[in-house]
């Protein structure tokens, strides 16, 4: 595979990029990604709906226990969560900043709240509003505006930690999950975490305590004792020794490595720490130190890299719903994480199963499947789906014979070749093939079928 | 040399993709004799959340079980086959029958030293049957797998959407399905399985191969099965026990079969979540053992259910918190049907939990000899086993 190839595809969800890196530089490029104004407009279906619990509970209210309406009403807002889904979806595969919505996935993955739960649609904008304006700044900031989260603090029962009925849940996740993790803490730490967050429930745009369900006694968190807010908690857990190395870690395995190395996670927690936990020059000094390594097939495609790819090779239309439906059946659905811990990615994005499908959307796309195409139309109409349709079709730039054709798509579609492969490739498009013959784009995508159902495909 | 073997599957791929799952004909074939057809089966449970045993097992003569959980306490009048002080909870209304049956043993306090109150962690020690501060790659399924497993069966079927730990191993990887109605006769390539330095790509080739393999055995089994006329709960719990059934039925050569119901970790609102949750595991529980004992089959078919712990004895308003130990439940298998180990003393805890009785670890040592006549020692189980099970 192409050097920019491969770049592309790590720092965003195609080898779309790999133009402009090889013109301007992976640096420039890297630069331009993280200086972006990567803005986030709320989107209509969102601004015009529900805005609280509370706001929901009085449109139920207003229909009166009516069974019918209020089904209604629980449709609506299952639908704005679909309509949510594929808007992300949307985002990556629109942007001029692919990188910075993989940074935002990886967050929304880290600070794991599920639409499921959480029920409040608006909620789960403002959780991604604040990753999407705070990702480029410190990392403890982020921390702590997340722990006053709506959506985090309604996902992990803190509503309903108040004194004297103290419940774990935030206070464990966020020791376990979102700083220290597992064994960088104790029992006790955890209870006292607990016990500073008592009190903190839903507030209007964000959490906030509630003076009487709050608990004033004197909390020992890792050796240091007071009054303690969660704030003050979350200070002390940043000046703890795990907590820039846990990070580091899950963003290497994120982009790169679904195996990192200790020496690697050390490299880069270092400069995290360094910085005081800013996450720019953090984030560009791993990516730019990354790019110049020329190792690749380390890490699984998540199934939205594997999707997007897939739409942009073959310039198909994008039905951002039905991506948003089929990477679910893939294990992958956004903001529905299958619990608190995220998805664990790297192996687990590949079951024999996932793996099997992954195939035959390949045999639907190239083979074309009218029946299928009507089915799922069909199955999906109630979330206004629009139609279905693939239609692929390839772009070759050198499209002299077949051995430019075949390297140029090994080039861009996989990191390594291998003898046997070759040998495919040769009976797929033999050597006296004619690029100007009237079926000639049917054969080139015979050749995209058999490399995207290749494993070399599902690596980066 | 390198000639590649193209297994092409029968059957037009893509037709159900996703959507309606082309139902494999279910034909009323007498299953076929084999040597497989006295050989155990095990089933797994796993409950993720964190069920909290003393709502499920209850300890309705202890006061100090209504003084530590005035909201969440299940009532006398509602309890379901008293037995020694214990009894089920009201959901759990067919594991009484089970009991009275004489097919279904209890075991109390099950946990281990320095017990860890993350979810994620506790499950790792109990898929791998590590110590608390110990971390293994392999699951225990799985290293017991590559040890017996090596005649070419499909090792194990773990209905689920992600991979379980406990049963990875480093050859005798089973099959992960979501669905056992929904596998595909799709044509695949077979690689030849050459060992690359690449660790990735030589996991994806074997998810590759097993694709092929194991849907080919699966779909044989789909159709040996023996029809059960009563239907199933509709609960997907109770879906993927039916597969495991027909699989057994169907003599697929697996030894292992897993599956899981999340719903467990109940902080808030318990009595309402924890009662659906029992619910679902109790309708699809006695479907499975009544299509078993129709079968004839429940003698072979040992059902095991556990979490990664209980939940702290005192209440936290509407919910509890994550705790330590938990009974783990045995259906089937030729168990004695009794209750073992002592009830929980609710007085004297470590941090607000119950001290752990049994280790797990001597509960899997039990299954490995009792069930598959293996040393556990082999796979570095050391516990003794638990006597009295089988």
């Amino acid at each position: 595979m192409e050097h920019n190839h491969l770049i592309s595809l790590r720092l965003g969800f195609s080898t779309t990029e790999a133009e402009t890196i090889k013109k301007n530089g992976v640096a420039d490029f890297i630069s331009r990604q993280l200086k972006a104004n990567h803005r986030l407009e709320i989107p209509d279906f969102m601004a015009n709906g529900p805005k609280s619990m509370m706001e929901i509970q009085q449109l139920k209210k207003a229909v009166k226990k009516v069974r019918k309406e209020i089904n209604k009403i629980n449709f609506q807002l299952k639908k704005v969560g679909f309509q949510w889904k594929a808007f992300l979806i949307q985002r990556c595969f629109e942007t001029e900043n692919p990188l910075r919505e993989k940074i935002n996935l990886f967050f929304h993955n880290h600070f794991v709240v599920s639409l499921e739960t959480v029920r409040v649609p608006y909620w789960i904008y403002q959780h991604y509003d604040t990753i999407n304006s705070l990702s480029m700044g410190n990392y403890k900031t982020l921390v702590k505006e997340m722990i006053y989260s709506n959506a985090l603090i309604y996902f992990l029962n803190n509503d309903k930690n108040r004194k004297g009925k103290i419940n774990e849940n935030l206070g464990r996740e966020l020791l376990e999950l979102f700083t220290l993790g597992e064994g960088h803490y104790s029992e006790s730490d955890t209870k006292n975490a607990a016990l500073s967050l008592a009190g903190l429930g839903i507030g209007k745009n964000k959490g906030k305590y509630l003076p009487k369900f709050k608990d004033n006694s004197i909390k020992t968190f890792m050796g240091k004792s007071g009054n303690f807010i969660i704030d003050d908690v979350i200070d002390i857990i940043f000046e703890q020794e795990n907590t820039p190395y846990f990070l580091a870690e899950k963003v290497l395995k994120w982009f790169y490595y679904d195996d990192s190395s200790d020496e690697l996670i050390k490299q880069y927690g270092d400069i995290l720490k360094m910085n005081d936990f800013e996450l720019k020059p953090f984030f560009e000094a791993l990516f730019l130190t990354e790019s110049e390594k020329t190792s690749a097939g380390t890490h699984i495609k998540n199934p939205l890299e594997y999707t997007i790819q897939i739409y942009k090779d073959l310039n198909m239309d994008p039905n951002f719903k039905f991506m948003s439906h089929f990477i679910k059946n893939q294990a992958m659905d956004l903001y529905d994480q299958p619990n608190v811990k995220g998805w664990k990615g790297g192996k687990n994005w590949l079951t024999t199963q996932i793996y099997a499908d992954r195939n035959q959307f390949m045999d639907i796309i190239i083979n074309g499947n009218k029946k299928f195409e009507e089915q799922l139309m069909k199955k999906l109409k109630k979330y206004d789906i629009g139609t279905i349709q693939f239609n692929p079709k390839l772009d070759i730039k050198d499209k002299t014979d077949a051995g430019s054709i075949l390297h140029e798509l090994t080039q861009k579609m996989i990191f390594q070749t291998n003898d046997d492969m070759l040998e495919d490739l040769d009976e797929i498009l033999k050597y006296d093939f004619d690029p100007t013959s009237e079926n000639a784009d049917k054969s080139i995508l015979k050749v995209y079928h058999y490399l995207a159902k290749t494993a070399e495909f599902q690596l980066i | 040399m390198n000639r590649k073997k193209f297994i092409q599957l029968t059957a037009s791929a893509a037709s159900g993709f996703l959507v309606l799952p082309s139902f494999l004909t279910a034909q009323d074939l007498l299953s076929f004799e084999s040597d497989e057809s006295n050989e155990n089966r095990l089933v797994f449970i796993q409950l993720n959340g964190g069920n909290d045993g003393l709502n499920t097992f209850i300890p309705y003569e202890n006061p100090l079980y209504y003084s530590k959980r005035p909201h969440i306490g299940i009532s006398k009048d509602n309890i379901i086959n008293p037995i020694n002080g214990m009894a089920f909870h009201p959901a759990l209304k067919d594991f009484g029958t089970i009991a009275q049956e004489g097919n279904l043993t209890v075991i109390q306090n099950v946990g281990y030293p320095n017990p860890n109150r993350s979810h994620f962690r506790s499950q790792e020690i109990w898929q791998t049957a590590s110590d608390s501060n110990q971390f293994l790659d392999y699951g225990w399924l799985g290293r017991y797998l590559d040890i017996q497993c090596n005649d070419g069966m499909l090792p194990s079927v773990n209905l689920g959407s992600i991979d379980n730990l406990a049963l990875k191993a480093s050859m005798a990887n089973g099959i992960t399905l979501r669905d056992v109605n929904r596998v595909k006769k799709n044509p695949l390539i077979e690689y030849e399985r050459k060992l690359t330095d690449n660790p990735q790509l030589d996991f994806v080739r074997k998810i590759q191969q097993a694709s092929i393999e194991g849907m080919n055995e699966i779909n044989q089994a789909y159709k040996n099965a023996k029809k059960y006329n009563e239907p199933y709960a509709t609960s997907g719990l109770a879906k993927n026990l039916e597969s495991i059934a027909r699989l057994i039925k169907g003599n697929l050569g697996s030894k292992v079969y897993y599956t899981s119901l999340s719903g467990f970790d109940t902080h808030t609102n318990q009595a309402q979540q924890h009662n659906r949750q029992l619910t679902v595991v109790n309708d699809a529980v006695y479907s499975f053992y009544s299509d078993l004992k129709t079968t004839n089959l429940l003698d072979r078919v040992t059902l095991v259910l556990f979490s990664e712990f209980g939940r702290r004895v005192q209440e936290n308003g509407s919910g509890t918190d994550h705790g330590t130990a938990g009974p783990m439940f045995i259906i089937g298998g030729k168990n004695k049907g009794n209750v073992l180990g002592k009830n929980p003393d609710l007085e004297i805890l470590t941090k607000g939990d119950l001290i752990y009785d049994i280790d797990f670890r001597s509960v899997y040592a039990s299954l490995l000899i009792d069930k598959f006549n293996f040393d556990p020692t082999l796979i570095n189980i050391k516990n003794q086993a638990l006597k009295g099970i089988f």
